[in-house]
């Protein structure tokens, strides 16, 4: 596959152009992860509302009805759903990893079993996040395995 | 819980396993030249299958601290321990009187419980060691 980058004038529309011969699901998540690349999170830190790329978003976590998103040091609040986080970036590097938590594997460092069939995802952060049974065929799946 | 189930399915073939191999050293030593009925292989499988339930003590969706775990694997041991001699108890695998006998049950108890435990820690292992290839393989990609 080639890979052409063209350089254009300041009065021209900036574009990305996929040429394939089929539109199969690797191309429509590629697709929706350079979307999702410029759509930016609006979030909520105390009483100002900011916008964070979901590049820096370590994990989404959903504790007693309120949706918390991490990023390397800082926490937000953000008024979606986690099941509407999941929708919006689950053809990105986010995926589910349990009942309340979407992590971005492009912010994990490692992966650890658990004592108890289920494993831990050590972040960049050093933080330690649990991965429930029940999401790991998806996350291998992901993974290729 | 298919996932569970599976689980559940796999801790039974490994502790099968390790019943069979404990209760075969157990009778050459014990009870050298003795014929056998079929039913002792429907007790050793349905004292495996209730020793196997005690997994339920490790289905939570929470993480455990260092002394719950230590706490869960002593009850663990504990209720195996308590199937097993039950177990012998009711099929008459022991006699109660002779303990070498007793003893030597216990430690075969022991075994088990550390082999089945440690092979499904080494399980876990060895899937996250691919999943941290799969991981890197990944985050290559996506560079």
């Amino acid at each position: 596959m080639k890979i052409i980058i063209e350089q254009i004038g300041p009065e021209e529309e900036e574009q990305i152009l996929i040429r394939c011969r089929s539109v199969d699901d690797s191309i429509v998540a590629l697709a929706k992860e350079l979307e999702k690349r410029r759509e930016r999170l609006t979030v909520r830190e105390g009483e100002r509302i900011m916008q964070v790329d979901p590049l820096d978003i370590y994990y989404f976590e959903a504790v007693d009805n309120k949706v918390f998103l991490y990023t390397k040091e800082k926490v937000y609040e953000t008024k979606s759903k986690l099941y509407e986080l999941e929708e919006q970036f689950g053809y990105t590097n986010f995926i589910r990893v349990s009942k309340s938590v979407i992590l971005n594997l492009s912010n994990v460092e490692s992966f650890y079993p658990e004592f108890n069939g289920r494993f831990e995802a050590l972040m960049k952060n050093k933080e330690r996040l649990l991965i429930s049974r029940q999401y790991v065929p998806e996350l291998k799946k992901r993974l290729g395995i | 819980m298919w996932n569970k189930i599976k689980e559940f399915v796999r801790t039974f073939a490994y502790v099968v396993l390790g019943v069979e191999i404990s209760t075969t050293t157990f009778i050459t030593i014990f009870y050298p030249g003795i014929l056998l009925s079929v039913a002792l292989l429907w007790q050793i499988l349905a004292c495996s299958f209730v020793c196997t339930l005690g997994n339920i003590l490790w289905w939570t969706t929470r993480r455990l601290g260092k002394t719950e775990i230590i706490i869960r694997i002593v009850i663990h041991y504990v209720y195996i321990n308590f199937v097993v001699f039950g177990s012998a108890l009711l099929f008459n695998w022991i006699d109660y009187d002779n303990p070498v006998m007793i003893i030597s049950m216990f430690v075969m108890v022991l075994v088990v419980f550390i082999a089945v435990f440690f092979s499904i820690w080494y399980y876990s292992k060895r899937i996250s060691e691919m999943m941290n290839q799969g991981l890197k393989a990944y985050q290559k990609g996506k560079e």
